[in-house]
């Protein structure tokens, strides 16, 4: 948890202002007064709280604290001091802490004032007007005891205390209540660092029926009033704002920086990029940013017909001509966005910066470009021409097209939040031939471990080389069945002499798959580390399922209980991670890269 | 991810384990806490798009908080956040509960079997049940405050203007509901009681359930009619359509049919409430299945939701519409 800041002066005037009332406060008390005077009060019951909340690490300390305060866990023998600070309620307490509460208690010369309960995970706590509250993530309560002057100065002891010894995992808000006529200890809780978080009218006819009191709640930014009877609990909203607020921060792509030879950065407004040495680093062509040598076209339809789908794409749009110029399966593979699927796994804020590489016809791009800022690299000019389309006519603002082959485009280092690299790292060593699949490879992924911003992650999807649906048969990169199965020299031989039209692109076998170990050896060799692997049971091209190498997960993703001796048996060996490991289909890795090679690239891109 | 869900699984500082499922519209995202004795299920999260699919995950987790008080004692899932955005097609819903620890329960029986004894789970889905309706009858605030005519009428107000194959079909089914016999009082159902969505565990097989979209006011017939109709419908050859199989279990005699009529004497049915109960499910059915409700179906579904419910109607009209409750033997 981080360490809570330490404000100014601004906290002490915020305790110590008791006169700051404005003119809605002096309306309410009013109100309340009136009330309490004539006697209503036990026929009407209207009043306003504040739910109000802060995340532990957005905490402002004041700088110095109450001198002589001591805080401490409470246990089982301070029950009768919570009683004696809390008379009414004070025979729950007992219970309460049985029910693996805990108590945090502040102490002043020996007497117990001011307590927090900390609760974690979906808890109901009683309310002080006969209500529920229903709590839905870990939280520390504290309840309304800070209205005397003596207390006020104890309640920042406790949230100290609180941020330096984090209650558990799973507490993540401080949560609080104030009456609307408490305006000190608003205006003190402000000066902490809180903000308002739910605002509840309370409003009862007929003070001898509580069955007739009806609570009216509504969440910071909500547009709706909740109702709620006697007996159903208030749910407390949560603290995090919504996420279009935090997809309005996207990072921005006109700032994409390239790196020239000389070490210097560029930026990638201009018609023309050249750098200052005078190297020409790309264009701009269209909305396509083209940086190096294109790729010769290469596709699942010929060169042709691609030309005529970009042109009607111009015209009629490019779904309608997709669905004209493709069969059913290739547009549905075009066109569906469960290939993006995977984004339910990646742990990314919305607006991060991700760079999707071999981005084909936008299927994944796309997706993506509606949470995160993308930048799509795509070899083939034609492929390329195609999605900055689908990015005009879509209107997807947050992608930017940038046609190159990676090894060759001069991207700056360390400016992405994560790079999606679905089935790319088997083709890399198609168009590098005199340097061994091997090495490419992992001059590949070194190189995706450069552009990698600081704490970034890569997804990468690839088959397994001993998958199940290569054992049974189904074809390889080659074009042909089992070539994986074979020694390299043989598959290389076998690929030599066939006619198969993928074995002739692929002359020499290059597009190499390993095993499960054989990726970790690769990726630990390019200095990254696997934080979690799944595999995809119905392909990385459909990653709908994806299931992680977890004995727990994998009982979890395959629980029908089989009829059978033998299925059952079969079942439980599918139920070994082993089994996944060795035959599961494909494999998607989020790696991550290692500590000192962080800082290896750090340092090399300071020296830059 | 959903900021909701990155937002928990990076709560504990260490990452949780997350594994993916595909859903209708979206995935379900289980998190597991990774631990020397093997990794726990720790949460599940509901992501989907769309305004339909946004609607059920709405109406589940309205249902789960309804539902809360009872949670512990029946086995349900808790809801511990959800969030809503945009509009239209660009619509999000990610709700995050906690997880039924079990695997979901799987009925191994022949709706043929006949005077076989019931299925062991069968009888133990009708206690949990039992055990539901009774607690729901305890709490008012739980009372939907409807009768089953009201609901019916709600319900060929709001299939009326079914498109015309689905149309054709209700028409027959709405016909059958006779206002005089739904005086009894609606309670709450799960909706989509089917054995998928019944989670057993322990040694003693307790009962969690699940997705609870189609929460909302029934009659008490309902659940245990859904249950029924989803059975394996394997006749005794092997070969039967889902239409043979509900014949077998409604409308001949056995065990199945016993059971039903047991459950409408505990509800305190009359015949001709029993047969009101009886159709308007039929009704309710059909339009689930064809995708006039909260789920959505494709083409496909739809085609197959079509041949059978004509084949059926074909034959409850051929039957003069049988009624489970008094007939021993229809042709």
């Amino acid at each position: 948890m981080a360490k809570p800041g330490v404000a100014g002066g601004r906290w002490r005037e915020g305790w110590r202002s008791r006169r700051q009332v404005g003119l809605r406060q002096w309306l309410y008390r009013g109100v309340q007064s009136l009330l309490r005077r004539s006697g209503g009060g036990r026929w009407v019951e209207w009043r306003l709280h504040q739910i109000i909340g802060i995340r532990p690490q957005d905490l402002r300390l004041p700088p110095r604290l109450a001198r002589g305060l001591e805080v401490r866990e409470a246990g089982a023998a301070d029950l009768v001091a919570m009683r004696q600070l809390r008379a009414p309620a004070g025979t729950e307490y007992g219970a309460r802490l049985a029910q693996s509460h805990r108590a945090i208690a502040a102490w002043l010369g020996g007497r117990m004032v001011a307590f927090v309960w900390v609760v974690r995970g979906p808890a109901r706590l009683p309310t002080s007007f006969g209500n529920w509250w229903q709590m839905n993530g870990g939280m520390a309560w504290l309840y309304d005891l800070y209205s005397h002057p003596e207390v006020l100065g104890a309640v920042p002891h406790l949230y100290a205390w609180l941020a330096e010894h984090p209650p558990g995992p799973g507490v993540r808000f401080f949560v609080g209540q104030t009456d609307y006529e408490n305006r000190r200890s608003w205006l003190a809780h402000r000066s902490l660092g809180y903000q308002t978080w739910a605002q509840l009218w309370t409003w009862r006819c007929g003070g001898w029926r509580r069955q007739m009191s009806r609570r009216l709640t509504r969440g910071a930014g909500a547009l709706r009033w909740h109702w709620h009877g006697p007996n159903s609990p208030i749910a407390l909203p949560r603290l995090a704002p919504p996420v279009e607020a935090q997809v309005a921060a996207y990072k921005k792509l006109d700032d994409l920086e390239l790196q020239c030879g000389c070490g210097r950065q560029l930026a990638t407004r201009e018609e023309e990029i050249v750098c200052v040495c005078g190297r020409r680093l790309g264009s701009n062509q269209g909305g396509v940013l083209c940086l190096g040598e294109a790729v010769p076209y290469w596709g699942e339809i010929p060169e042709m017909e691609m030309q005529a789908l970009l042109a009607d794409a111009g015209q009629r749009g490019w779904r309608t001509a997709a669905r004209e110029h493709l069969s059913r399966g290739l547009y549905q593979y075009v066109c569906g966005e469960e290939r993006a699927a995977f984004d339910d796994l990646l742990p990314l804020a919305a607006g991060a910066r991700v760079l999707d590489i071999g981005a084909g016809w936008g299927s994944i791009a796309a997706p993506l470009a509606r949470r995160y800022a993308v930048v799509a690299v795509e070899g083939v000019e034609e492929r390329a021409r195609f999605l900055e389309l689908r990015r005009q006519q879509d209107g997807l603002t947050h992608l930017r097209v940038v046609r190159g082959e990676l090894q060759n485009v001069p991207l700056a280092l360390g400016q992405f939040d994560a790079i999606i690299a679905n089935g790319v790292l088997e083709w890399a060593a198609l168009l590098d031939a005199p340097v061994s699949p091997e090495q490419v490879q992992w001059r590949f992924l070194d190189r995706l471990r450069e552009l990698l911003a600081p704490g970034g992650c890569i997804y990468l999807a690839i088959e397994n080389r001993f998958g199940w649906p290569v054992l049974r048969g189904s074809a390889d990169h080659s074009g042909l069945p089992y070539t994986s199965l074979l020694p390299r020299p043989l598959a290389r031989w076998v690929c030599a002499h066939s006619h198969a039209y993928r074995s002739q692109f692929n002359v020499g076998y290059r597009t190499y798959t390993y095993s499960y170990g054989g990726y970790r050896k690769l990726f630990r060799r390019a200095g990254l580390e696997v934080e979690q692997s799944w595999v995809c049971t119905q392909g990385y091209n459909h990653p709908e399922k994806m299931v992680p190498l977890d004995r727990a997960a994998i009982r979890f993703s395959t629980c029908r209980r089989p009829q059978g001796r033998l299925r059952r048996l079969a079942r439980r060996l599918e139920a070994q991670p082993w089994v996944w490991r060795s035959v599961g289909s494909d494999f998607a890795f989020l790696l991550r890269a290692g500590e000192a090679q962080g800082a290896a690239v750090q340092a090399r891109r300071g020296h830059a | 991810m959903h900021e909701l869900v990155r937002e928990w699984s990076t709560a504990g500082g260490a990452g949780a384990i997350l594994a993916r499922l595909p859903m209708d519209q979206g995935g379900l995202t289980a998190a597991f806490a990774p631990g020397r004795g093997g990794s726990r299920l720790l949460w599940l999260a509901k992501t989907v798009r769309g305004e339909a699919a946004c609607a059920r995950l709405r109406a589940e987790r309205l249902a789960l908080e309804r539902l809360a008080p009872l949670a512990e004692s029946l086995g349900l899932p808790r809801v511990l956040a959800g969030h809503e955005s945009g509009h239209g097609e660009a619509a999000e819903a990610c709700l995050l509960q906690t997880a039924v620890e079990g695997k979901p329960m799987r009925v191994d029986w022949h709706a043929a079997a006949g005077r076989a004894p019931l299925p062991r789970e069968m009888m133990a889905a009708g206690d949990w049940l039992r055990r539901f309706q009774r607690l729901c009858r305890e709490r008012p605030e739980l009372k939907p405050g409807l009768s089953l005519a009201e609901l019916g009428r709600l319900v060929q107000s709001r299939l009326a203007a079914a498109p015309e194959p689905a149309g054709a079909l209700l028409a027959p089914l709405l016909a059958q509901l006779d206002d005089a016999a739904g005086a009894a009082e609606c309670i709450p159902i799960h909706g989509d009681f089917w054995a998928g969505n019944l989670i057993r565990s322990g040694r003693r097989g307790e009962i969690g359930v699940v997705d609870w979209s189609g929460f909302g006011p029934g009659s008490a017939l309902d659940d245990l009619l859904t249950f029924m109709a989803s059975l394996p419908c394997r006749t005794s050859d092997g070969a039967g359509t889902r239409l043979q199989g509900w014949r077998q279990l409604w409308f001949e005699p056995g065990r199945a049919q016993q059971y039903l009529r047991v459950w409408a004497a505990e509800a305190e049915y009359g015949p001709a409430q029993a047969r009101f109960a009886f159709y308007l499910f039929l009704a309710r059915r059909l339009g689930w299945e064809m995708g006039l409700d909260l789920q959505a179906r494709n083409r496909a579904e739809r085609a197959a939701a079509h041949a059978h419910w004509t084949a059926t109607l074909a034959w409850l009209r051929q039957n003069r519409f049988p009624d489970p409750f008094t007939i021993s033997s229809p042709a």
